[in-house]
């Protein structure tokens, strides 16, 4: 990392940077370079990061108001739709967050089978990110479990009794799981307790997976290893300026677009 | 962009993804006549159902989690950026297909032609990782790179970077 001899310009600054180098980390993050010839495809990391954030913020609420009992989860997930102030919005963000997350992650991840961005020497950068990949999977399938609606409950019978495929101990691996003979309370209660705990391991693995990336540096669109130290200008905030491009771009497009299909079926009726 | 299709979920369409059977209660006397899992793990759910023996689906199941893992010694390749390898591109965009493919067809009943398509997307699958991208390496005649990432932007776009190579042999 280019940036190891940073040095704070305050005294109280440098102090504190020399035992705990967090100033130099801020400065890093400020100024890390990225190739000046990524397309809009690089922006599904960060994107992905929001979704993962939106997913945590959305999901406390939603605890706050959620019973993890086989009688009551149902109940308090349609009080969470109906009495909630906004609940309605929170749970639908949260459920339809978990599929934009997936949308942006298979994005995210075709992007670097097009580009090669798992190839050496960015190898580990690709296996974080698939731990991530079999973390989020459990998340989201204990996630929809949660409401205990009936989708959930037999989602959970058949994806448990794969288990149960296991020679010799698979029977017992599967009673393990359920905390009883079927799918029941205490197997709810797990659920919940394991849905709360992956995103908080997902979000250090995301920390991983971000610095292993800086240590290589991005890959890009060409796929050849950049050179000159020239062409590695501008910073982590030109990614964010080409987001806020295309975003507005796209946000006038669909703006116009809507109004067309809307005057459309107005003069139709 | 990506915030407005979002947006557009959550206050236009907010149930299209999930299942209407959710809506009921669960109730262990009453199976639901199909039981699919949430759209983003059905491809998995295609490749586990098209094996009829319960532990082999488990197994390829995992399998085609593990092959993505060992991805980067599968691929034998040199050159990263499939913008560059012809033939690659074509694999790529395939098995994009044969993906979207597999996650249609876990939503479908498994059975007849659609089991069938299942296991045909399945075997596909693991050769596009196993068999295709290993031979590939060794077969594929890669398009000749520009010397830096700033060429192709200066000297007007790709063909004209491999058209001045050209010249000076």
């Amino acid at each position: 990392m280019s940036d190891h001899n940073y040095v704070p310009e305050s005294k109280v600054g440098k102090w504190f940077n020399d035992r705990l180098p967090l100033l130099s980390l801020g400065a890093h993050l400020r100024e890390y370079p990225t190739p000046k010839n990524l397309n809009y495809w690089w922006t599904f990391g960060g994107i992905l990061t929001f979704c993962l954030i939106t997913q945590i913020v959305t999901g406390i609420v939603l605890a706050m108001h959620y019973v993890a009992h086989a009688d009551l989860a149902f109940e308090s997930v349609e009080k969470i739709m109906r009495d909630v102030n906004y609940g309605w919005l929170i749970r639908y963000i949260h459920s339809n967050g978990a599929s934009m997350f997936f949308l942006a992650v298979y994005i995210h991840i075709f992007r670097s089978l097009f580009y090669g961005s798992y190839k050496s020497p960015r190898e580990l950068i690709w296996i974080i990110g698939m731990i991530i990949y079999i973390l989020m999977m459990a998340a989201a399938f204990m996630g929809y479990v949660l409401p205990w609606g009936q989708m959930s409950f037999w989602g959970a019978t058949v994806i448990t009794n794969l288990f149960s495929a296991i020679p010799l101990v698979g029977e017992s691996i599967v009673t393990w799981l359920w905390g009883g003979y079927s799918v029941d309370n205490p197997t709810l209660n797990r659920f919940f307790s394991l849905h709360y705990l992956i995103p908080f391991l997902i979000l250090g693995l995301v920390v991983l997976h971000i610095w292993a990336l800086h240590v290589p540096g991005n890959n890009n669109p060409v796929g050849i290893d950049i050179k000159k130290t020239i062409e590695r200008y501008g910073s982590i905030s030109s990614i964010h300026n080409s987001e806020r491009y295309f975003c507005s771009i796209n946000v006038y497009d669909y703006f116009c677009r809507v109004c067309i299909f809307l005057s459309k079926c107005f003069r139709s009726l | 962009m990506f915030m407005i299709i979002f947006a557009g979920f959550v206050f236009f369409s907010p149930n299209v993804l999930g299942h209407s059977d959710n809506y009921i209660p669960a109730n262990p006397m009453v199976t639901p006549a199909h039981i699919v899992p949430e759209w983003y793990l059905l491809p998995f759910y295609a490749i586990l159902r098209s094996v009829p023996d319960k532990l082999g689906g488990v197994l390829l199941m995992f399998g085609a989690l593990f092959v993505l893992i060992i991805l980067p010694w599968l691929d034998t390749s040199k050159i990263r950026s499939a913008v560059f390898r012809p033939l690659y591109r074509q694999f790529f965009w395939i098995l994009v297909i044969d993906v979207l493919a597999l996650g249609y067809l876990g939503a479908m009943p498994a059975e007849g032609t659609y089991l069938f398509l299942a296991r045909v997307s399945t075997v596909y699958y693991f050769l596009h990782f196993l068999v295709i991208l290993p031979v590939l390496g060794f077969l594929e005649k890669t398009d000749p790179l520009p010397a830096s990432i700033s060429e192709p932007v200066l000297t007007g776009g790709l063909s004209t970077s491999a058209a001045k190579s050209d010249d000076i042999k």
